[in-house]
């Protein structure tokens, strides 16, 4: 599987990175925000959007909506450090397969991909 | 928690930049982790130092989260208390260390898991960990299986040492050093 990662910090895109190698998955490419994001996706075509919520501009949920009219079928792991309960359920509802909250381990970041590979 | 602890910090390591004692909640060490990512980033250090630390920072307060016990002597609750310090000395070499009450369970495990890992070199710990990832094993749902191999993969050394409370509980006191001025 290929990974999309989005995220405004440079130092959340590089553990990310990382994470996702040490775990055998390739990356595709990284954006830095939510439109950023949109335009990589449609020259990548990841299999899996890696995005944060809070960044500047187009946020991560916004940006999800719109990946996922390009895409309707594509997974997106939406990675938050805030607990909103309204905006999770709203980002599922929309189509965001999994709900991620910063800080996390790489083996919880795994639980999470396994469940998105076992569902394919 | 055990206050010494902090006074021999100061004495041994210098500068205490983070310090806190008490319940550890998720939202909690996503403040305290955006407040270390901050001093490494002012600190000029290079992105993969940054993640080092960082990383075991969070593997750290994630192990705190999953395996403490209470401290009230006969509960066998869980309860994620902790204490978790950060220091650095003069050279710029960083300490995390990690203090937590665990269940004798806990200590049985993770106790000869540190020993092995202690007698490993850098490239075996690195081996070891790719090969425990690959089996699946080592890994009991809430972590700190192969979490340790994680952190001390990106340490420049480690230690640990378990005091014990009463025969079912013990503190557990973890420390990483990350040296962040390497010799060329």
């Amino acid at each position: 599987m290929r990974f999309l990662i989005v995220d405004d910090s440079s130092l959340a895109r590089i553990r990310l990175t990382e994470y996702i190698q040490e775990l055998g998955f390739e990356i595709a490419g990284e954006a830095v925000d939510g439109e950023d994001a949109i335009e990589k996706f449609k020259e990548l075509n990841p299999d899996i959007v890696a995005i944060d919520l809070e960044m500047p501009g187009i946020k991560g949920n916004i940006a999800s909506r719109k990946i996922l009219e390009i895409n309707p079928d594509v997974n997106i792991i939406l990675v938050t450090s805030i607990v909103d309960k309204k905006e999770i359920v709203s980002a599922l509802k929309m189509g965001v397969k999994k709900v991620i909250r910063k800080p996390f381990t790489k083996e919880q970041l795994e639980r999470i991909v396994k469940e998105l590979e076992k569902a394919k | 928690m055990n206050m010494k602890l902090l006074q021999n910090l100061v004495e041994d390591d210098g500068i205490i930049f983070l310090t806190y004692g008490g319940s550890i909640s998720q939202a909690l060490i996503t403040a305290m982790t955006e407040s270390l990512e901050k001093e490494t980033i002012e600190n000029d250090l290079n992105l993969g130092i940054s993640n080092n630390i960082s990383t075991i920072f969070i593997e750290l307060t994630q192990n705190i989260m999953n395996y403490s016990k209470s401290k009230h002597l006969n509960s066998k609750n869980l309860s994620s208390e902790g204490l978790i310090v950060l220091a650095k000395d003069k050279e710029g070499t960083y300490y995390i260390h990690s203090q937590n009450i665990i269940a004798l369970e806990d200590k049985e495990k993770i106790e000869p898991k540190l020993k092995e890992i202690l007698k490993l070199s850098k490239e075996e710990i690195k081996k070891r960990y790719r090969e425990l990832r690959r089996s699946g094993k080592n890994s009991h749902g809430k972590g700190a299986g192969i979490g340790f191999y994680e952190i001390t993969k990106r340490s420049d050394g480690i230690k640990f040492d378990f005091d014990k409370i009463n025969n079912d509980k013990y503190y557990f006191h973890f420390i990483s050093k990350i040296i962040t001025k390497k010799e060329k």
